[in-house]
């Protein structure tokens, strides 16, 4: 169950490794449910430890999010249910488009639907 | 390398903001409070520290500025004479020399003061003394207004030049006005230089890299020169001048053999003999453009003997210079004049650098070793013959694969939008056919193109059989298989014999019993507590039933239960109460003739004699109003001996006011409501 | 559209069916029912859990080894497509399933061959032991040579065990 409040993990390399959901976008009320593909806003709650590379983010900062996966089972076309064994997001900036540069874990297909991540669609990450 | 960038000099303030500035800083950054019953070297020392403070940010900020702006002797003589040529050098000097001359009277002037606040005796004087020092220093400033006004449009230009490497490698264009520099410009590179069809559509330096050889190469766009003495020329031409003085690069020297710049060919000869001495030393490509308008050969005769001088000593011009025909617009001759361009300087830089100093200390590192021939035996790389037939057969088997269509699938593309176009120009929309990307697979049969291929079959995936060769080992499968089989006919079985034919019977009814047993404890609930209901005995159908099916002898039986019924009998008849006897005894011999058990006769008896007639203080009428109140009694009881609940020890005595339910306040109201 | 394998009973999944899980470090698990999700989810192994194929096959329940089994394998290198070859394959694919059964019932029998002796000696020994339960004592008299018959029986299998 996802909704404003909710923890979610980073799957890019925009440098985030843990955020929170504040706010949820699209017309869906604090308490309705996401799915996969939905936009957050989220804040930053702890970050990756890198050292010498400029991150584009921090700690405490607040961006915007698409959920790419999710514990909660997502029902295909073809029939099958998948499911992930955490809720994932990755971050965008404030004109929705991603943040990182590249995948780092898992996104659902259905993470696509306003064809998000055309320049990252070759990934054996997008299941 | 020394790389020039002058978009790091910080903003240099008006002098009214400079005052500001510097001001509000020492407002911020010194304490403030003071009052005149203070020690006197307290007030003396906070004065001081306000005049010590503006000083030292003066000085700071002019110091930065001075520090920021280039000095004209270090940079290279290109941008020494740029910045000559745009901002005027003694201009650009004074204004700096003026800024360090206010910084050192700032400088003084604290100095003076200081000494002076040391004396003063009062608060007053010493805020006086402030006051004083503190203006002179800002009357100072304001005076500098125009200079760092000045200085402020000087940074804003700098900041905004081309970046341009004087050591790297250079393609500089020049040439008249309006010959296509610009236009060659942005068919080389991605510089995206503004070209329009007047004179001076360029009025400063450009730059744009391309890339040749796997080697960035920096091309510069100048602004186009006109044929007059050197003090005559404008700032816009200065900075062409300067470029061609001071760059070490490849000049390519445009002429618009078209004339349709507005300038005869004799014009531009002209004014490439006027500035010759630019072009000394250095590679040069006289670009003959805009052959499109008008061939070489088209040209005058008198025009392109002019032109030809150009490459000829004798008649004034350059030995070695080459002439290259191109059309900025058809793009012909642009990859020649870039290639010729880029390799005569490449040559040149190459046999520069042998001839340094530098490459004599270097030079004896390298050495190219090479393996001396043992003998002179041919050693060809070994390759198996079997791996020469495979290529071969692999080169065949393509050959014949793709024999077949002789199409290839872009060009039945083509074909097909073909025909959607000759559709719509007859005014039929084509109907858009799911399969039509099936047309363009490339299989062995056109006729399979079409083909629904299945998936699965009986819980397989087809895909996971699917082999070349799976008929040949299909075939291996099926001989061993027989083979196999073969042998199995010829291996006797040997099987344990069974259980007989009574062994199994015994089993059978052994099981069975086992599950009667099982069952009927099951339904026997023996969780709950059980009230006795009297003794049961069994009776003789029920006993002789019994040992019947435990397969005694009928005789067997009847013997049991007849010595049973003497036992019982005997027991009844030993009872001690005489009253009763007659009767027991009469009943015995009926219940014998009925078949019912001893034990249930006894139980009846006992039953019966226990109703006596009402005595006088039970307050019943009569014997039947007293049996039928015991019924109802009995009756009464019946369901809780049934259930066997609630015994003695489950007395409870309930709480019928709890405490907590019934004292104290409550926030909302009086307790009473709950 | 794909029979995928479940991962816990490797029972195939058919398209519509089942659940998938996806790790975090992308392998993918496809479970059949909510009975081998649930076990998974329960961190079971498949290969100690007793009634999955894993098991089975670990512990010699079932045919391993075998050429029948080479047909059925996942192939990476894309084939093109052939009419005359998709047929051949299906034929083959019946035939080597008929083969694959009949395999199956001989090596069930092969590992079933001892079986048939202890059965019948616990048959035996059932018998003497419970014959009170559907006999009385008169009539269990008149069975005391079946009994004495089937204690020499157990005795004699016993030791043909011991011998093999």
């Amino acid at each position: 169950m996802i909704i404003k409040g909710s923890n979610f993990s980073v799957m890019d390399n925009s440098g985030a490794k843990k955020v929170q959901c504040i706010q949820t976008l699209g017309g869906k009320k604090p308490t309705s449910l996401l799915r996969v593909g939905d936009k957050i806003v989220v804040v930053i709650k702890k970050m990756e430890r890198v050292t010498g590379v400029k991150l584009k983010v921090k700690k405490s900062d607040v961006c915007y999010a698409v959920i790419v996966k999710s514990k909660q089972k997502v029902r295909r076309q073809t029939g099958i249910c998948v499911q992930a064994a955490e809720n994932g997001v990755i971050l965008l900036n404030k004109s929705k488009e991603p943040i990182g540069t590249r995948l780092t874990g898992i996104v659902f297909k259905e993470a696509n639907r306003n064809s998000l991540l055309k320049n990252v669609s070759i990934s054996k990450f997008i299941i | 390398m020394v790389l020039y960038n002058f978009k790091k000099i910080q903003v240099v303030p008006t002098s009214k903001d400079f005052i500001d500035i510097v001001l509000s800083k020492t407002q911020r950054k010194t304490p403030t409070e003071i009052h005149k019953q203070y020690a006197i070297g307290r007030i003396r020392s906070f004065y001081m520290r306000k005049v010590k403070y503006t000083a030292q940010s003066y000085h700071e900020k002019l110091t930065q500025i001075i520090a920021d702006f280039p000095l004209l002797d270090d940079i290279h003589p290109f941008y020494a004479d740029l910045i000559n040529v745009l901002y005027d050098k003694d201009h650009y000097k004074l204004a700096l020399g003026q800024l360090n001359t206010a910084r050192n009277l700032i400088d003084n002037l604290s100095k003076d003061y200081l000494r002076l606040l040391k004396y003063g005796d009062s608060l007053y004087r010493c805020k006086q003394l402030k006051r004083a020092s503190l203006g002179r220093m800002c009357t100072l400033m304001l005076k500098q207004g125009p200079s760092l006004l000045y200085l402020e449009q000087v940074r804003q230009h700098l900041a905004r030049l081309p970046s341009i490497d004087p050591n790297t490698r250079t393609l500089l264009l020049t040439g008249y006005p309006n010959v296509g520099k610009s236009s060659f410009m942005n068919k080389l590179t991605r510089a995206n230089v503004d070209v329009q069809p007047y004179a001076f559509t360029t009025k400063s330096l450009f730059v744009g890299h391309t890339d040749f050889k796997y080697n960035s190469w920096q091309v510069i766009d100048t602004p186009g020169i006109l044929d007059h003495p050197l003090d005559e020329r404008n700032t816009i031409e200065m900075q062409s001048i300067t470029a061609l003085a001071h760059l070490h690069s490849c000049v390519l020297f445009l002429i618009d053999i078209s004339e349709r710049c507005g300038y005869t060919i004799k014009q531009q000869v002209d004014l490439f003999f006027s500035i010759k001495a630019l072009f000394l030393n250095k590679p040069l490509l006289v670009v003959l453009n805009k052959i499109d308008a008008r061939k070489p050969e088209d040209v005058p005769e008198d025009d392109w003997k002019l032109i030809q001088s150009l490459a000829d000593p004798a008649k004034g011009g350059i030995g070695g210079t080459q002439l290259v025909p191109m059309s900025n617009l058809t793009e012909e001759g642009i990859a020649k004049v870039k290639e010729t361009a880029c390799s005569i300087l490449f040559e040149e830089r190459v046999e520069k650098k042998l001839k340094s100093t530098r490459i004599e200390k270097e030079i004896h590192r390298l050495h190219l070793a090479q393996p001396q021939a043992r003998d002179k035996k041919v050693r060809a790389p070994c390759i198996p013959e079997s791996v020469v037939a495979a290529a071969r057969q692999a080169e065949m088997d393509e050959e014949s694969d793709y024999k077949k269509p002789t199409l290839t699938a872009a060009m039945m593309e083509m074909i097909e939008e073909q025909e959607n176009d000759e559709k719509y120009a007859q005014g039929i929309i084509p109907i858009y056919d799911v399969n039509a990307w099936k047309k363009k697979y490339l299989l062995k049969n056109d006729e399979w193109k079409f083909d629904i291929v299945p998936e699965i079959i009986n819980g397989q995936n087809i895909a996971d059989f699917v082999d070349p060769d799976i008929l040949k080992r299909l075939e291996e499968l099926e001989m061993e298989e027989e083979a196999f089989l073969e042998e199995l006919k010829n291996a006797e079985d040997d099987e344990e014999s069974d259980l007989d034919e009574e062994n199994e019977q015994l089993y059978d009814e052994i099981q069975e019993k086992k599950h009667e047993l099982r069952i009927n404890h099951q339904i026997k609930d023996s969780s709950k507590p059980q009230l006795s209901k009297g003794r049961k005995g069994i009776d003789t159908k029920q006993m002789a039933s019994h040992l019947r099916s435990m397969h005694h002898d009928d005789e067997e039986v009847d013997d049991i239960i007849s010595s049973v019924r003497e036992r019982s009998k005997s027991r009844i008849s030993g009872k001690k109460r005489s009253r009763s006897e007659s009767r027991s005894e009469s009943q015995a011999a009926t219940s014998q003739e009925r078949g019912i058990s001893m034990n249930r006769s006894q139980s009846r008896q006992r039953s019966t004699t226990r109703v006596a007639s009402p005595a006088p203080g039970e307050g019943f009428h009569d014997l039947a109003q007293k049996e039928k109140a015991d019924k109802l009694d009995k009756h009464s009881r019946k369901k809780r001996n049934q259930d066997g609940r609630k015994g003695e020890a489950d007395r409870h005595i309930y709480n019928l006011m709890p405490k907590h339910l019934f004292s104290g306040k409550r926030s909302g109201g009086t307790n009473d409501f709950r | 559209m794909r029979i995928e394998k479940c991962y816990f009973c490797s029972g195939p999944v058919y398209p519509g069916h089942g659940v998938m899980f996806v790790r975090n470090d992308c392998k993918q698990f496809r479970f059949c029912r909510s009975k081998c999700h649930k076990n998974f989810k329960l961190k079971r192994n498949p290969r100690k859990t007793r009634w999955t194929k894993a098991f089975r096959k670990l512990n010699g329940k079932e045919m391993t080894v075998d050429k029948t089994l080479e047909f059925e394998k996942k192939r990476n290198r894309p084939v093109k497509y052939d009419r005359e070859l998709i047929n051949n394959t299906i034929v083959a694919m019946a035939r080597v399933q008929k083969i694959k059964e009949r395999r199956e019932r001989t090596f069930y029998k092969n590992r079933m061959e001892g079986v048939k002796g202890m059965q019948k000696k616990q048959k035996l020994k059932e018998i003497n032991q419970n014959l009170s339960l559907i006999r009385g004592p008169s009539a269990l008299n008149k069975l005391q040579e079946r009994i004495k018959n089937n204690a020499e029986k157990i005795e004699q299998l016993t030791t043909t065990k011991m011998q093999s």
